[in-house]
């Protein structure tokens, strides 16, 4: 079943503990402050793979969102195995090789590699559907996330590959950023 | 293909700049105070990065507490000079 909604990080990382296909997150900044969140709890528990298409998993804010939770800083970071690709091919073969085990994936910023304009869009489209059927694949075995970052306008013409994604997600959820109020004006009289 | 961490200085900029408010909310003579901490400790920043500690933080306080224990001794030698004490 297929649903949109906005939730808070917490009941998204609670709801991973459970066995749960393949969740969508769409967030700005391919929602990192979330994914690094749940990459240090996965991380508490046992092993987590980290599958990296946006060149965004830096290990100084998983390190102290894992000392919030933890005092065994080293043992817990062990925990998290980290791979990243650079273009939408490396992207794909890391998809290949990843083996279907029963241990939660993270896959940060997967469309990154998918907008770039120097692969032709029925390339990328082909690409694309290949990694989304590895992804089905190993959402099987053990819950998936992915997160990606809305396409700005430029890369507007890559949107069916969002739409893609979403159809082959059970789970879609949208983060917002948070806006900013307006400065209130303290009254100077009572 | 670009940096995978970012550098010790960027990093030691960001902890600093996470501060601010901390900062801001103390009085002139304490934010003067903050500041040198935080400039004795960028002298280290060489070995901060040789030291690629999960928590740079913790280097960065290490290193100023590196530099308050030089003081120290330098004004502890000075002291006993004035003074003319050798314990």
């Amino acid at each position: 079943m297929n649903f949109s909604s906005i939730v808070p990080s917490e009941q998204v990382a609670l709801g991973l503990t459970e066995k749960d296909p393949l969740t969508l997150i769409i967030a700005p900044h391919a929602g990192m402050p979330l994914m690094v969140e749940l990459a240090a709890r996965l991380a508490l528990n046992g092993t987590v793979r980290v599958l990296d298409g946006g060149n965004r998993f830096n290990i100084y804010p998983v390190a102290q969102a894992v000392r919030r939770i933890t005092p065994r800083l080293e043992e817990t970071l062990a925990h998290i195995s980290l791979a990243r690709a650079f273009t939408c091919y490396q992207m794909l073969t890391l998809l290949e090789e990843t083996p279907a085990l029963p241990t939660p994936t993270l896959v940060l910023d997967l469309m990154s590699t998918f907008l770039d304009e120097n692969v032709a869009l029925p390339e990328s489209l082909r690409l694309f559907k290949l990694g989304i059927a590895q992804l089905e694949r190993l959402s099987q075995a053990a819950p998936l996330v992915v997160s990606v970052k809305l396409p700005i306008a430029l890369v507007a013409d890559r949107m069916p590959l969002l739409d893609l994604l979403q159809q082959a997600s059970t789970r879609v959820i949208h983060l917002e950023a948070p806006r900013t109020r307006p400065a209130e004006t303290l009254p100077l009289f009572g | 293909m670009g940096r995978t961490l970012p550098s010790i200085t960027t990093e030691f900029e960001q902890e600093q700049a996470s501060f601010a408010r901390f900062r801001r909310a103390l009085r002139r003579s304490d934010q003067l105070a903050l500041d040198d901490l935080f400039a004795s400790a960028r002298n280290h920043l060489a070995a901060a990065a040789y030291a690629a500690n999960a928590l740079p933080m913790e280097t960065f306080l290490l290193a100023m507490l590196l530099e308050e224990h030089k003081e120290v001794m330098r004004l502890r030698t000075l002291v006993e000079q004035v003074t003319g004490k050798n314990e």
